[in-house]
C-alpha cells in the first residue's frame, strides 16, 4: 500500500474512533461537539480529495484519447515534426499559406512568411472544453481542406508576433 | 489489423470533453449504419463540421452527407475566434 494511502486510511480510522467515542448518552460538552465537527471535516476533506483525483484521471484519459486521434490524422512528416519539435507544419489547402501549429491554449497558429519567420498569429479553435490535442486536430482538419480553410480564417482573430520574435527580425 | 472474416465498416469520432465519442458500423448491418447516419446528421445540425476519408490513411476532407463506405469520419465542433 502506498504511503499516501496509508496516511488517508489512518485519518479515516481516527475519525471513526472519534465518532464511536462521541456516541454517549451523556450531554456532550463543547469540546466533544468540536470533535464531531472535526471528524466531519476530515471525512469531507477525504471525499473532496477522492473526487479531485478522479477528475484528474478523467482529464488525463481524455488527453490520451485526443493525442491518439491527432497522431492518426498527421502525415509521416508532420508526426516526425511533432515528436521532435512539438509543433506541426501545415500548408493551407486553398491559400497555399504555411502555418505552424504549436501546443498552446490560444493564438497557437503561426502564419509563416516566405523566409520562415512568423508574420502574425491566429487565434481560432473549435468551441467547447476539448482536450488541447483535439483542438489542434480540428485546426489541422480545417486548414487542410480547400473548402473549409477560408471559413476557418474568417473566424480567426489576428495577433501580432511576440516581442522576442520581432526583435529577432531586426538586423544585428 | 482487422481479421479477414470481419465485415468492413467505419468509425464516427465526435469530439467532446472526454476526447471523443466513437460510433462504429459494419456495412452488413443496416441498423448500425442508420444509427451512425442519425448521429452524423444530428451533430451537423448542431453546427459541427464533418471530415471524412474512404480509408484511414487518406487525408480527410469536409463532407456534408454521410457515406457508410468511409472508414473514418471525424466531427469537429463549430469554430470560434479567440
Amino acid at each position: 500500500m502506498r504511503h499516501i494511502e496509508r496516511i488517508d486510511n489512518s485519518i479515516v480510522a481516527h475519525a471513526n474512533r472519534m465518532d464511536d467515542a462521541l456516541k454517549s448518552p451523556v450531554r456532550t460538552p463543547a469540546w466533544r461537539q468540536l470533535g464531531t465537527q472535526g471528524s466531519r471535516w476530515i471525512r469531507n476533506w477525504h471525499d473532496a480529495r477522492a473526487r479531485e483525483q478522479q477528475a484528474i484521471r478523467a482529464a488525463r484519459r481524455a488527453e490520451r484519447r485526443a493525442l491518439t486521434l491527432l497522431l492518426r490524422i498527421l502525415s509521416a512528416d508532420q508526426r516526425r515534426d511533432f515528436r521532435q519539435h512539438g509543433h506541426i507544419h501545415v500548408t493551407g489547402a486553398s491559400s497555399g499559406s504555411r502555418y505552424r501549429i504549436r501546443v498552446a491554449p490560444f493564438a497557437n497558429i503561426d502564419v509563416l512568411a516566405c523566409n520562415g519567420i512568423v508574420a502574425h498569429r491566429l487565434c481560432v479553435q473549435p468551441m467547447g472544453e476539448l482536450p488541447i490535442f483535439d483542438v489542434i486536430a480540428g485546426q489541422i482538419l480545417y486548414l487542410q481542406d480547400p473548402g473549409a480553410e477560408e471559413g476557418f480564417l474568417r473566424h480567426a482573430n489576428i495577433h501580432p508576433t511576440r516581442h522576442d520574435e520581432f526583435m529577432s527580425r531586426l538586423p544585428g | 489489423m482487422k481479421p479477414a472474416s470481419a465485415s468492413p465498416g467505419g468509425e464516427l469520432c465526435i469530439m467532446d470533453a472526454s476526447g471523443h465519442q466513437q460510433l462504429t458500423w459494419r456495412l452488413d448491418r443496416s441498423d448500425e449504419i442508420s444509427a451512425a447516419r442519425a448521429a452524423f446528421e444530428h451533430w451537423l445540425t448542431q453546427g459541427y463540421t464533418a471530415f471524412g476519408a474512404l480509408t484511414r490513411t487518406q487525408a480527410k476532407h469536409a463532407i456534408k452527407t454521410f457515406d457508410p463506405a468511409m472508414e473514418e469520419v471525424i466531427l469537429v465542433p463549430r469554430i470560434v475566434g479567440g
